[in-house]
């Protein structure tokens, strides 16, 4: 099973109700993951929202099965 | 003595002689039966620290029929008139639908000195375990089983989350709806209302997208509504 980035977001609440409406909306296996930065080689998301932190505020990036 | 032996012996023949009839091509009898002990300790050392140590036994067993789906030439036997069939609509069937599930969470803390001011130190887990056959087994996969049984079910969503997330899956919806209408013609993927609809979202050089004009209208709107959801909103951005 392979997994995907969906989205990355700095609020937390954003991306908690993001996640729980694409798991209303029928993706498999969707969880959210902190991590204090990401490097986005390749991913879904609109180029802006590629981030790498650069204000150590923790990112939460919702990943889903593929 | 004699009489004994005798006796055994008419009933190994016996025993022989029923399992040398033919196989039946499956049985419609399904047992199951799972035990499970969990037991949990939790205690604080001098220090504040507190120690949680986990027991866990399970136990399970299963008389599982197996239905007899091809003979010997590989001919289906769906037409064979089971007597006890898990069915969803007219089309798909499989074996009996048996659902088990045992889901647990525990934890502890402690405070050192006052209560209020004190370091506070907590620890805590989880576990989850189901066995489920047949549709619902199918269910569980298509759904993300673990989540059923899985000790934080919703991810810990609470109700103000829900709620966001139905008005969030309303609003997509309805910008599918409008993307859709901007984007067809005669039912058909339109290439200059495509183009403008995909500026600047980052979606120009995928190859999906360059595919698509001049196909069918439902190839993009079941593809927004699943592999693209998240790109909705940009997407409707470009509406003009």
């Amino acid at each position: 099973m392979s997994y995907l980035a969906i989205d990355i977001f700095r609020n937390k609440m954003t991306a908690e109700t993001t996640a729980e409406a694409l798991r209303i909306s029928g993706r498999k296996n969707v969880v959210i993951k902190e991590k204090d930065s990401i490097i986005v080689n390749d991913c879904q998301a609109e180029p802006h929202k590629a981030l790498v932190d650069i204000e150590t505020t923790p990112l939460f990036i919702i990943i889903s099965e593929k | 003595m004699y009489y004994n032996r005798k006796i055994s012996v008419l009933v190994l023949l016996v025993v022989i002689i029923i399992s040398a009839c033919s196989t039946p091509h499956h049985t419609n009898t399904l047992i199951f039966g799972t035990n499970t002990k969990f037991a949990i300790d939790i205690a604080a050392d001098p220090t504040g620290n507190p120690s949680l140590t986990v027991g866990y036994k399970r136990q399970e067993a299963v008389w599982m029929p197996l239905l007899a789906n091809k003979d010997n030439n590989g001919t289906p036997n769906l037409d064979k008139g089971f007597l006890f069939l898990g069915k969803q609509d007219t089309q798909i069937q499989d074996t009996y639908s048996v659902l088990a599930s045992f889901g647990a969470t525990f934890s502890g803390g402690s405070t050192m000195g006052i209560e209020t001011q004190g370091a506070k130190v907590s620890t805590g887990g989880g576990l989850a375990q189901f066995f489920a056959t047949g549709l619902a087994a199918r269910k569980l996969a298509e759904t993300g089983g673990s989540r059923l049984v899985s000790v934080q079910p919703d991810g810990g969503v609470s109700e103000e989350i829900k709620m966001r997330a139905a008005e969030l899956t309303a609003s997509w919806d309805n910008k599918i709806s409008l993307i859709v209408a901007y984007v067809q013609k005669d039912g058909k993927v339109d290439q200059d209302r495509l183009s403008m609809l995909l500026k600047d979202t980052g979606l120009e050089a995928s190859d999906f997208f360059k595919q698509l004009p001049g196909k069918d209208i439902n190839i993009l709107r079941d593809a927004l509504k699943d592999k693209y959801i998240n790109n909705v909103d940009a997407l409707s951005r470009n509406i003009k």
